[in-house]
């Protein structure tokens, strides 16, 4: 498996006041898969995007990602995966405002040794006419249409996803699914997408639901629909 | 409202590095203030105070014949004046002089501590710093030229505060001069020639003409020095001026920077807080509150910042009056004066204008919605197009971009590393001007090594014996309408070796004409072809003359021409000199000699007197280094504190902490530069200006100028600015490190 996660545990507190944000969570994900996982608020899926992504350690368990065992890698180690293996999409887009969209796209496209065409790139994900737009002169669904092509330009193995239709309308939030299919359609990424959104899990390969830090379900998605058919 | 208060404490946690920094600035530029205007009003105060004490007085002067004591008395009565034969003898032994007094009545008084005024025969009191510099305590029997002096106590004489032995001196030599004041007595045992001269009171300043005229007329005047011409009394005089100026010129701008310095990165902080104001406002807290809320976040700084500074302008302003009044004068004693307009400004203004800002910004924050302020609409949305279509790193685009993007906080930047540039460079500028003038302004002007002034006027027909090789010369002193400096001016043999000088003009002098100094040149505004008025000392008689052009020297204000010009201007039949100049020793006959200046002598003593000055310097650039530290941590900060989720997203993207550092803070870089090079002619400029004081009070002419010398101070200068940002940058990168990578997440979480 591309990913795997046994016996995941992450609390926070001590005593009676302890917090299981993961509860021995298990679950796999497939090379070249889209994955959904689903689950109300604080029930541990941020935790686990932060441990995939390498931004949080697990207390106990292991996770690994294509052969790897991110449970085992010093910080120096998980800022290389983080720069060379990973993509990251946040709901609030987080682009640098004093960036211009192709400029956004281009600092992370420095970063590695064989970065993809940043103008074809731009063009294929629909932003031929916004390259020299900045930020604030986008709309939300343009704004999270480059933040995909930021994180997609190194050629990720893994592209997690952290809400990324949160902060847009249906219409909005339609278009940058499709991106996202387009996106594991031409590249083959893996991609996680986190949501609250169970309509999203229709796009999805693989369901993971999440409720007090325990996978309570991880499901082959075997009605997948496009996203272009999803009502939002 | 308590509740909400509640939060300061953690808010200050959470921004500890501003409320420190911005709390030390506030303390340090208050203390500064406080204690500059403090130490202007005790030395302005105490030399005051003391030269009416001690009836010091308006001028002194020297005739040809003797004034009887009965006409003394008369010349009182006439013209409304206080007058006393102001006579003293000279006993010396080896380099050392000791100058004898008798105790005045009238004019020029003198004061005993640490003992008891003379009373019997060969009793004494002395200069306290000749009497340490030579290991003499009070109730000490010292032994000088033969003779045995009980040292009875400590004195002060109102006219020698300054101890020069000569008025026309430039540097006190404690350790080679000194005053005893004997009893009337002892003074007429004691073997020396006497030099007879007056001091005078004017009660009338209008008298001033008609007495000396008078004076002239019956007595014929050989010198006549006003108190503001005879640094021994206008040195310590200015000095408290100087510092009050000092106080008054550059506390205001240090202390405008400063604060606007601390006031824009709190009113960054406070707007950075607008999703919270939309929060209360949005749970019914009412916009007075909210207001009153943020109110304490600029007394705080204010407040303690100020109050700290108060306390610890105390400590500074007894080192500042210490070191001005013990370096440079005779011990006085005195109490430290604190100046009360500037405490309260200094106390009042820092918290008044924190919570002036804090209030613009949380009313101008506070005229939109909840609404608004919660979806955070309110946040800088100036578009910089700079570099936007060009092919080139996106990390140098978002440098400009930051700096341009920004220009209140570029600007600040800017300033203060101006600011701190200044009060680096100052330090180091004038250390290299001082140096400069120690090792070259008196050779280089000065062609001779010994100059021997004469007790009588020679005929230049009669050289006297043992002169071989010496060259004749005639300096008479001149007054000069309005200006307290006098011009000396030396009639000079064509023939001697010992000038033969060039204009700065390159040209050859001419000494059928007339030259004067630079430093004479700058305190009189004349130039090459304008012309000079001066008047006679003796008669008063007005003279003009053409200046043919201008000698490179800083340190004396000097005039030179023919030694017949000269006698001809000094009213002299034929030609005459009272001084000689020569290379070497000469074995001219002690009795003709007043007295002899060794010039190499002089460049020693100029670095002794150098040598306070030289503290004040050092003062000055570790200041200027810790305004630099301090100011680039603030404004670095202030960047980090802006850019938390700016980095937090580079950290997820997988930016190394050297990609970050050179993103977000390595921008600072071009501006401490700009900041640094705005700072170099400014730093001339302030140089001159603060130097512009050393031309009244010494008659010496620091000329601010870049040289290979000032181009190295620069270079220092530079290093310990560059090690200064360093230094707050290593102190930040940490403060990056700490930034956690979920920042960025948390911030979507916050938006869900």
């Amino acid at each position: 498996m591309f990913i795997e996660g046994k016996n995941l545990v992450k609390k926070y507190g001590k005593g009676d006041a302890t917090v299981w944000a993961l509860n021995h969570a298990d679950f796999e994900i497939g090379k070249g898969k889209i994955a959904v996982i689903l689950g109300p608020s604080g029930s541990g899926k941020s935790t686990l995007l932060n441990i995939l992504g390498g931004l949080d350690t697990a207390d106990e368990g292991s996770i690994t990602v294509d052969g790897e065992k991110l449970s085992d890698m010093s910080q120096k180690a998980l800022e290389k995966y983080r720069r060379n293996d990973l993509g990251f999409v946040f709901q609030s887009y987080n682009l640098t405002p004093d960036l211009t969209a192709l400029e956004n796209v281009e600092m992370t496209a420095e970063l590695t040794a064989d970065p993809l065409n940043t103008d074809e790139l731009m063009k294929k994900l629909g932003l031929g006419e916004h390259l020299h737009h900045f930020p604030k002169e986008l709309s939300g669904g343009q704004q999270q249409r480059v933040a995909i092509a930021r994180a997609m330009v190194k050629k990720p193995k893994l592209l997690l996803c952290d809400e990324l239709t949160g902060a847009l309308d249906s219409k909005s939030s339609k278009e940058v699914l499709q991106l996202i299919e387009q996106v594991n359609r031409d590249y083959g990424t893996t991609i996680v997408i986190i949501t609250h959104n169970e309509l999203i899990a229709g796009m999805a390969d693989r369901v993971l639901r999440i409720k007090d830090g325990k996978v309570v379900s991880d499901t082959v998605n075997n009605a997948k629909i496009k996203a272009e058919e999803m009502e939002l | 409202m308590k509740t909400l208060n509640k939060r300061i404490k953690r808010n200050i946690k959470n921004n500890l590095s501003f409320y420190l920094i911005s709390t030390i600035l506030t303390m340090l530029i208050t203390a500064f203030i406080i204690a500059a205007a403090s130490t202007g009003n005790t030395l302005t105060d105490l030399i005051q105070d003391y030269m009416k004490r001690l009836k010091v007085e308006n001028a002194e002067f020297s005739t040809y014949i003797t004034i009887p004591d009965d006409e003394i008395t008369r010349l009182e009565k006439e013209y409304d004046v206080l007058l006393e034969e102001n006579s003293y003898k000279d006993i010396k032994e080896g380099e050392k002089t000791l100058r004898v007094f008798k105790n005045h009545t009238k004019v020029n008084l003198s004061e005993t501590r640490d003992g008891r005024e003379a009373a019997g025969l060969f009793e004494g009191t002395l200069t306290e710093n000749f009497a340490k510099e030579n290991g003499i305590s009070v109730n000490d029997l010292y032994s000088f030229g033969g003779m045995e002096f009980v040292v009875t106590g400590y004195t002060t004489k109102g006219d020698y505060l300054f101890m020069l032995k000569d008025a026309g001196d430039m540097f006190r030599d404690n350790v080679n001069f000194g005053i005893i004041i004997v009893t009337a007595e002892t003074y007429d045992r004691i073997e020396a020639e006497e030099k007879t001269c007056y001091a005078v009171i004017y009660n009338q300043k209008e008298n001033e003409l008609d007495f000396r005229k008078r004076v002239n007329m019956d007595y014929i005047m050989k010198s006549y020095i006003a108190k503001d011409s005879n640094p021994r009394i206008s040195s310590p005089e200015s000095e408290g001026e100087g510092v009050s100026g000092m106080a008054k010129k550059l506390s205001p701008i240090l202390f405008i920077i400063v604060i606007a310095l601390v006031v824009m990165v709190l009113g960054r902080m406070i707007r950075s807080e607008q999703t919270l104001l939309g929060t209360f406002m949005a749970l019914g807290v009412t916009r007075s509150e909210i207001i009153r809320h943020y109110v304490i976040y600029g007394i705080i700084p204010g407040i303690v910042g100020s109050v700290l500074g108060l306390g610890l302008s105390v400590p500074f302003t007894k080192a500042f009056s210490a070191f001005y009044i013990e370096n440079d004068y005779e011990k006085l004693i005195y109490e430290t004066e604190y100046n009360i307009p500037a405490c309260l400004v200094a106390l009042i203004l820092p918290s008044l204008l924190y919570v002036l800002t804090v209030l613009i910004v949380s009313r101008k924050l506070l005229k939109a919605s909840a609404i608004e302020l919660l979806n955070n609409t309110g946040k800088d949305t100036k578009t910089i197009n700079i570099l936007k279509e060009r092919r080139i790193r996106t990390g140098l685009k978002l440098k400009v971009r930051s700096i341009v993007g920004h220009p209140g906080r570029s600007a600040v930047t800017v300033l203060g590393v101006m600011i701190a540039s200044i009060l680096l460079l100052l330090g180091f500028v004038m250390k290299t001007l001082m140096t400069d003038m120690m090792e070259n302004g008196i050779k280089e002007t000065i062609g001779y090594e010994y100059l021997y002034y004469l007790n009588y006027l020679g005929d230049m027909d009669t050289i006297p014996e043992g002169s071989e090789g010496a060259s004749p010369v005639l300096t008479v002193y001149y007054e000069i309408p309005s200006s307290t400096n006098q011009v000396n001016i030396w009639g000079v043999d064509k023939s001697s070796e010992y000038f033969k000088m060039k204009t700065m003009d390159g040209e050859d002098v001419d000494l059928n004409g007339y030259y004067i100094t630079n430093v004479a040149s700058n305190v009189w505004k004349v130039k090459k072809g304008d012309t000079l008025t001066f008047y006679s000392i003796a008669d008063l008689s007005e003279h003009s003359v053409e200046i043919s052009g201008i000698i490179d020297d800083n340190m004396h204000t000097y005039m030179y021409t023919s030694i017949e010009n000269a006698s001809r201007l000094a009213g002299f039949d034929g030609v005459h000199y009272n001084a000689m100049v020569s290379g070497t020793s000469i074995p001219i006959s002690a009795d003709i000699v007043a007295s002899t200046v060794v010039m190499s002598e002089h460049s020693a003593l100029f670095e002794e007197l150098m040598g306070p000055i030289d503290a004040v310097v050092y003062i000055i650039i570790v200041f200027g280094a810790l305004l630099c530290i301090f100011i680039m941590y603030l404004v670095i900060n202030m960047i980090v504190g802006e850019s938390k989720t700016g980095i937090s997203v580079m950290k997820v993207l997988g930016f190394s902490k050297k990609e970050i550092g050179s993103r977000v803070l390595d921008v600072n870089m071009i501006l401490v530069i700009i900041g640094f090079l705005v700072g170099i002619p400014l730093t001339f400029k302030v140089a001159e200006v603060g130097f512009a004081d050393t031309i009244e009070e010494f008659g010496i002419y620091f000329k601010a100028e870049l040289n290979l010398r000032t181009a190295v101070g620069l270079l220092i200068g530079f290093v310990i600015i560059f090690i200064a940002y360093e230094i707050s940058l290593l102190l930040q990168k940490r403060k990056i490190a700490k930034i956690n990578m979920v920042e960025a997440l948390k911030e979507n979480r916050r938006n869900e």
